[in-house]
C-alpha cells in the first residue's frame, strides 16, 4: 500500500499577480512504504514545494495528499499529528537548533508529542545512536559542535519523533565527502532498520544513485520521470539536456557511445561499471582480438 | 614569479580552551595562480582564508599580501582591495535592493567617484554575466545568480586576488557550473589570483595546483594530476577522488592496470576505449 498518495497538486506562488509563478503543475504520485525515494530536479522545478505539501506545512491549492489513504486536510485538527508522521528535515537544519544542551535539542519533538519522560529518554538515545551522537555530545550545547555534528543532531530531532516518513531536503549540502557518506548512510541504516519510508532531495546525482530504490525527476512543476533508479539512468543524456549534474561515470560511458562504443549507458556507479565494462570486454574482446 | 600571498609558520586558535586551528602552516600562492584548498570540515581551511585579507590576524608567524604583512593597520584598506572575499552562502552577502546598487556598495564606501563607479560596476557585471540581472531584485535571483553578483561586486574593487570559500555549496549543479566558469575566466582571461576552497573533486581538478589541508597543517599539494592518482593518500584524508580517477584505480586493482592521472571525462573514457579493444 501507498503510505503518501499525491493527487492532481497544482500550486501557484502569488496568484493572480504580475508575478505569478507555477511551481506545481499537477503532479500525481504514489509512494510505497518502505521506499527509499529520491528527488531530483533543478533549481525551480518544485521539489521543495513538493516536499512541503507532505506534511503540511503548504496548503494545496488544487488536489490533495493522501497519508495512509486520509485527505491529510479532511479535518484541520488532525494536521498536528500529519507533522508528527511525516517528519521534514529541511534545508541546513543545523540553523534551527536552539537549545541548551543536544539533548534538550533531540527532546524538542517528542515533548511535544506529549510523551512521557521515560519514553521521551528511550528515543531521544535511539536517535542519538542512529545518528552517530555519542553520549558526551548530548550534554555539550549544540553550539560547540561542528557543522556536520550539528546537522546530524538537527537529524535526530527528527529522527526521535519516529515519523513514518522521513523527508529530508539537500541534508548533505557543504558537508565533506566523509560527512556526506555518514549522514546518508546513517539514513539508509535508519530506513533498512525501521522499514521506514525515506525521500530524499538532493542535486547529487551520485548520491541519489547510491542510495535510493526509486527516484523522482521533476521539471518544471511537473513529474518528469518516477521509476527505479537503473532505469532513470537509461536516460542519462536527456537528464544532462535538462541540466542536471549526470555522475562522472555516466558521463564516461555516454563518450565511450560516442566514440562507437555499443554499450550500456545506464551506468551509474563504480562497482557497477566495472561490471558492465568486463561483460562487454569477455563478449566483444575475443572478436577483436582475433 | 612573484608571491600574491604568502603564509610563514603560522599558528592561530580560537580560543585559550580549544586546540590550535592553524598549527604553524605554509602556505603560498603565486600571481595568477588557480589554487584549490581541499580538505575535510574543520581542518582550518577557512581559517586560513581569512587570513589572507585581515578578517584574522595571525597569533604567530606572518601573513604577507604583495609583501604587506596583514598586521599592519595602516595598510588593512590596501590588502582588503587586492584580496576580496566570496563566502558560502550568497544570501549573507548581499545587501542592497538593486543588483547593480550592490555590487557597487564596496566602490561607494571606497569613496570613488560617481562616473567611474558606472563604469567599474559595468565591467564587473559584464565579466561576471550579471549584466542582464543589472536591475533586478537579489532576492528574485537564484543561488547561483546571486553568487556571481557577489563576485561582480568583489571584481569591481578590482582586486589582484579573489578568496572563495565554498562558493557553490549551497548551488544546484547549473548554478555551480556558471559559477565556476566565471571563477576560471577571472582567472585565465584576467589574470586574477584565484584560491578556491571547495569540497567538489570535480571543481578542485580544474585548477593548476590542489592544496590538501588536515588539522591546520598542509599535507599534500600538487597539481590535480598528482593528487588524484593518490587514490588511497586522498581517502585516507577523508575525502575523495573523481570517478574517473577512482574506476582506474578498481580496475588496477583487479588486475587491469590503468593510469589514476587520467582524470578529465575524455581521457578516461580513452583508456578505458583502449581497454575495451585492446
Amino acid at each position: 500500500m501507498s503510505v503518501l498518495k499525491i493527487e492532481n497538486l497544482s500550486y501557484t506562488y502569488n496568484e493572480g499577480m504580475p508575478g505569478a509563478t507555477k511551481a506545481l503543475d499537477n503532479v500525481n504520485l504514489e509512494i510505497e512504504e518502505g521506499t527509499f525515494v529520491g528527488i531530483i530536479g533543478h533549481t525551480g522545478c518544485g521539489k521543495s514545494t513538493l516536499i512541503s505539501h507532505l506534511n503540511g506545512l503548504t496548503k494545496p491549492q488544487q488536489g490533495a495528499i493522501y497519508l495512509e489513504g486520509k485527505d491529510i486536510w479532511k479535518d484541520y485538527k488532525d494536521i498536528r499529528q500529519v507533522r508528527f508522521t511525516v517528519g521534514l528535515v529541511f534545508q541546513y537544519p543545523e540553523y534551527q537548533l536552539f537549545e541548551e544542551t543536544v539533548y534538550k535539542d533531540i527532546a524538542f519533538g517528542p515533548k511535544n508529542m506529549g510523551l512521557s519522560d521515560e519514553e521521551i529518554d528511550k528515543r531521544v538515545n535511539m536517535a542519538a545512536e542512529f545518528c552517530g551522537i555519542t553520549k558526551q555530545m548530548l550534554s555539550a550545547s549544540p553550539f560547540d559542535l561542528s557543522g556536520g555534528q550539528k546537522r546530524r543532531v538537527a537529524i535526530a530531532g527528527i529522527i526521535a519523533m519516529q515519523p513514518k516518513v522521513l523527508v529530508l531536503d539537500e541534508p548533505c549540502a557543504g558537508l565533506d565527502p566523509e560527512g556526506r557518506e555518514q549522514i546518508l548512510s546513517q539514513v539508509k541504516n535508519y530506513h533498512l532498520t525501521t522499514g521506514g519510508t525515506v525521500v530524499l532531495v538532493s542535486h547529487s546525482m551520485e548520491d541519489i544513485a547510491n542510495y535510493a530504490d526509486k527516484v523522482l525527476v521533476m521539471d518544471s512543476g511537473k513529474v518528469y520521470k518516477y521509476a527505479p533508479t537503473e532505469e532513470i539512468f537509461q536516460d542519462a543524456e536527456n537528464l544532462s539536456k535538462m541540466g542536471l549534474g549526470i555522475p562522472d561515470i555516466t558521463k564516461v560511458f555516454l563518450k565511450l557511445k560516442e566514440m562507437g562504443v555499443d554499450i550500456n549507458t545506464d551506468v551509474y556507479t563504480i562497482p557497477y561499471a566495472i561490471k558492465t565494462l568486463l561483460k562487454y570486454k569477455a563478449k566483444n574482446g575475443g572478436a577483436n582480438n582475433a | 614569479m612573484q608571491e600574491m600571498i604568502k603564509a610563514t609558520n603560522l599558528y592561530f586558535g580560537y580560543s585559550e580552551e580549544r586546540e590550535n586551528v592553524l598549527n604553524g602552516i605554509n602556505f603560498y600562492a603565486k600571481k595568477g595562480e588557480f589554487i584549490a584548498v581541499l580538505g575535510s570540515n574543520g581542518c582550518g581551511k577557512s581559517t586560513l582564508a581569512k587570513h589572507f585579507n585581515a578578517i584574522l590576524v595571525p597569533e604567530k608567524g606572518q601573513v604577507k599580501v604583495c609583501d604587506m604583512l596583514t598586521t599592519q593597520e595602516d595598510k588593512l584598506l590596501d590588502i582588503r582591495q587586492k584580496v576580496g572575499m566570496v563566502f558560502q552562502n550568497p544570501d549573507n552577502q548581499i545587501v542592497a535592493t538593486i543588483v547593480e546598487e550592490d555590487v557597487a556598495f564596496a566602490l561607494e564606501n571606497m569613496g570613488v567617484a560617481p562616473d567611474e563607479i558606472r563604469k567599474r560596476i559595468d565591467e564587473a557585471m559584464e565579466k561576471t554575466g550579471v549584466y542582464k540581472f543589472k536591475d533586478k531584485a537579489p532576492h528574485h535571483l537564484s543561488g547561483g545568480q546571486k553568487q556571481r553578483v557577489a563576485i561582480a561586486g568583489i571584481i569591481a574593487m578590482r582586486p589582484d586576488c579573489i578568496v572563495l570559500d565554498e562558493p557553490t555549496a549551497m548551488l544546484d549543479p547549473e548554478g555551480r557550473r556558471k559559477v565556476l566558469k566565471t571563477i576560471k575566466t577571472l582567472n585565465k582571461e584576467y589574470g586574477i589570483t584565484v584560491i578556491l576552497i571547495t569540497h567538489y573533486m570535480d571543481e578542485a581538478a580544474q585548477a593548476d595546483r590542489i592544496v590538501v589541508m588536515s588539522k591546520g597543517n598542509v599535507v599534500k599539494e600538487g597539481t590535480p594530476k598528482e593528487i588524484f592518482s593518490q587514490v588511497e593518500m586522498v581517502k585516507s584524508l577523508s575525502l575523495d577522488v573523481p570517478q574517473t580517477s577512482e574506476i582506474a584505480y578498481e580496475m588496477t586493482k583487479l588486475g587491469y592496470k590503468m593510469s589514476t592521472e587520467a582524470i578529465s571525462i575524455d581521457e578516461c573514457a580513452q583508456q578505458l576505449y583502449d581497454f575495451l579493444k585492446g
